[in-house]
């Protein structure tokens, strides 16, 4: 794939009339419910300078949600706190690193995940398609909220300091980066890395890979049901989420990724709302997206927007 | 099961558990030789997995399955008993058969799909593939529930229980599975992953070509969930030293007859050098060494490239962007 090639393509994902009303009622359920976060520190994984903790918050339809939580042992000041969003096939991870850099890192499980995934547990393959007929039980509502709810968990932390909170994430986590600092408008920097869920319907044309298969084997099962499909997902692309994001975000593509194809990632780049973006494409990368080149990137950049400057 | 080196290198989002922690400044010493009674301790782990009968139920997937393959539900029995999952994709066209296999090894995630993410569909048309769940994966996690991270530490005081017994013992039932099937070319099945797969290829045979990089069982007593365990507990570092003196790849007989392709950074990775070397060494002139290019992209298209050579196919099978 040539990047002029990548870059001149269209998409084929419209947007519903009614999308604002539908999330705005999302994001009002979701207000109703009170987090009842839970805070347990897990001393095995706590190291001589960070503490790491389990998180247990409630989210939409009062499913209970996991997360790692990670402070430096040494401050006693307001922390910037940075949101990571998990992969499609991931589990949240224990970001001790960032909190070394003087974080306080917060890795959410949204439902389904290891650690939230006993009332609601789609299983993989089969998040993508879970209900994927219904935009009120689709599978990607209440996997959205709970990326959102996380937000809420850390404006209630009294050591993070509420206007330097960032979210990152890669493949899906690029998804949900997006969707979140679109929703979410406390989220001052976003890193987002091959952006999986833009362009769905682009998407399992372009790849013949998992997760976007998935879809193509339930429309081969389910044939009858492709405008049905097609209406769900105009609901969830994250194209459609990301014109209202406004704060300065990066986003990283590999020009070779065979699962989230970069055509999708430059749509939703130009489709971005934000005045301060930045795209890095990668040449000769696949779904990695060039991340070893690319990380010194990402610290620099959330240093500038999100750490005090140095005395 | 590493974490360190995904069968793509430069997948960072997708695969692997962030355990956040993956160097340290003080290793701690390992063995210079293995246990005394490491070829016993292995033997009862065999004579315990042929005394299971393995018990096979095999059921089909429509919505897995396309025109040119089937795929199948595995359900099998390993040491325990435990009972495990895999799904088996058969190409239709039976004229073929018997098939080039890709047994793709468990990783350390919780999600084994039937192909994993980044492989192409398409290579089901030419190739049988199997995706094992070890104990405490998705759907092989009843009764016994696996976290990420969490795992490496499972019953790690004493040989006997570590829960990496089972799951080497449930890799040894994956390659015997396929062995038995009339349908599976033995003389082209691959076994891909990490170290799990040198190790249960040499204990049980069988396969005739690997395709791995390091793994976690490299001196284990310096993998990040280990050593926070130790720190946490420090009364149980000898404990725990034994029990993974059992589990450490570098004790074990490797396979005499596959072809080997093994993948990494030059200097070793999590090995060293060092340790690389000797890899190499042992497995003498049946082994090639691949250096990662840190792309998905390169280092697939090299692996997909050398699979299909192996097999006696001109060209590989690779994903639509890659075209």
């Amino acid at each position: 794939m040539t990047q002029t090639s990548a870059e001149s393509y269209v998409s084929k994902v419209t947007k519903p009339n009614d999308f604002d009303d539908f999330w705005g009622e999302v994001l009002s359920d979701l207000e109703s419910i009170p987090i009842n976060p839970e805070v347990v520190q897990d001393h095995i994984k706590s190291t001589d300078d960070v503490d790491v903790f389990h998180v247990t918050f409630d989210s939409l339809d009062n499913v209970r949600i996991f997360g790692w939580y990670c402070l430096p042992k040494k401050s006693n000041r307001e922390l910037p706190a940075i949101l990571t969003v998990p992969g499609y096939n991931a589990e949240a991870g224990v970001s001790l690193n960032l909190a070394r850099k003087g974080y306080a890192a917060f890795d959410v499980a949204p439902r389904g995940k290891i650690g939230s995934h006993h009332q609601y547990n789609p299983g993989y393959p089969g998040l993508l398609t879970y209900n994927i007929v219904d935009r009120n039980t689709y599978s990607y509502r209440g996997f959205y909220a709970d990326a959102w709810r996380a937000v809420d968990f850390l404006l209630s932390r009294n050591e993070v300091d509420s206007k330097r909170i960032g979210v990152q994430g890669g493949s899906q986590g690029g998804g949900l980066t997006i969707t979140t600092a679109a929703m979410r408008p406390e989220i001052r920097a976003a890193k987002c890395s091959v952006p999986y869920l833009c362009g769905i319907i682009d998407a399992i044309e372009l790849t013949d890979t998992y997760p976007y298969y998935e879809i193509t084997e339930y429309l081969r099962i389910h044939p009858d049901s492709k405008a049905k499909v097609e209406e769900t997902l105009a609901y969830f692309d994250v194209n459609n989420f990301a014109d209202k994001v406004r704060c300065p975000i990066i986003v990283n593509i590999g020009l070779q990724d065979q699962v989230c194809p970069p055509q999708t990632g430059y749509v939703v780049f130009d489709l971005l709302g934000s005045k301060d973006k930045n795209l890095y494409p990668y040449d000769g990368y696949g779904h990695g997206g060039g991340g070893h080149i690319y990380q010194p990137i990402v610290d620099d950049f959330f240093q500038k927007h999100l750490l005090p400057k140095k005395d | 099961m590493s974490n360190k080196d995904a069968p793509y290198s430069d997948k960072p989002f997708d695969v692997d558990v962030d355990l956040g922690d993956s160097t340290h400044k003080h290793p701690l010493p390992t063995p210079k030789s293995k246990p005394k009674d490491f070829d016993s301790y292995w033997n009862k782990m065999l004579n315990d997995l042929g005394n299971t009968p393995g018990s096979p139920e095999e059921e089909q997937i429509p919505i897995r399955s396309s025109d040119f393959a089937t795929t199948y539900g595995i359900r099998l029995t390993s040491i325990g008993p435990y009972r495990l999952f895999g799904y088996l994709s058969v190409p239709n066209d039976k004229d073929l058969a018997p098939f080039p296999t890709l047994f793709y090894f468990p990783n350390y995630s919780s999600v084994v799909n039937p192909l994993p993410q980044g492989a192409t569909h398409e290579l089901r048309r030419r190739y049988a593939t199997f995706t094992l769940a070890a104990r405490g994966q998705r759907n092989a996690n009843k009764p016994f529930e696996a976290t990420f991270p969490g795992l490496m530490t499972v019953g790690v005081d004493h040989p006997s229980t570590y829960i990496y017994r089972g799951i080497i013992g449930d890799c040894c039932r994956g390659i015997e599975y396929l062995h038995s099937r009339p349908d599976i070319d033995p003389k082209r099945t691959i076994g891909i992953g990490d170290d799990l797969t040198l190790i249960s290829s040499g204990l049980v045979g069988k396969l005739s070509h690997i395709s791995c990089g390091p793994g976690s069982l490299y001196k284990p007593i310096n993998h990040p969930e280990i050593l926070n365990y130790i720190r946490s507990n420090p009364n149980k570092l000898d404990k725990v030293s034994t029990s993974l003196s059992y589990f450490d790849s570098r004790w074990f007989n490797l396979p005499k007859d596959p072809i080997c392709l093994i993948s990494g950074e030059a200097n070793g990775g999590a090995m060293g050098s060092d340790g690389l070397k000797a890899l190499l060494n042992k497995l003498g002139n049946k082994a090639t060494f691949y250096e990662t290019q840190k792309s998905a992209y390169k280092d697939g298209l090299f692996k997909d490239t050398w699979i299909a050579n192996q097999f006696g196919f001109d060209d590989p099978i690779i994903p639509k962007l890659w075209e």
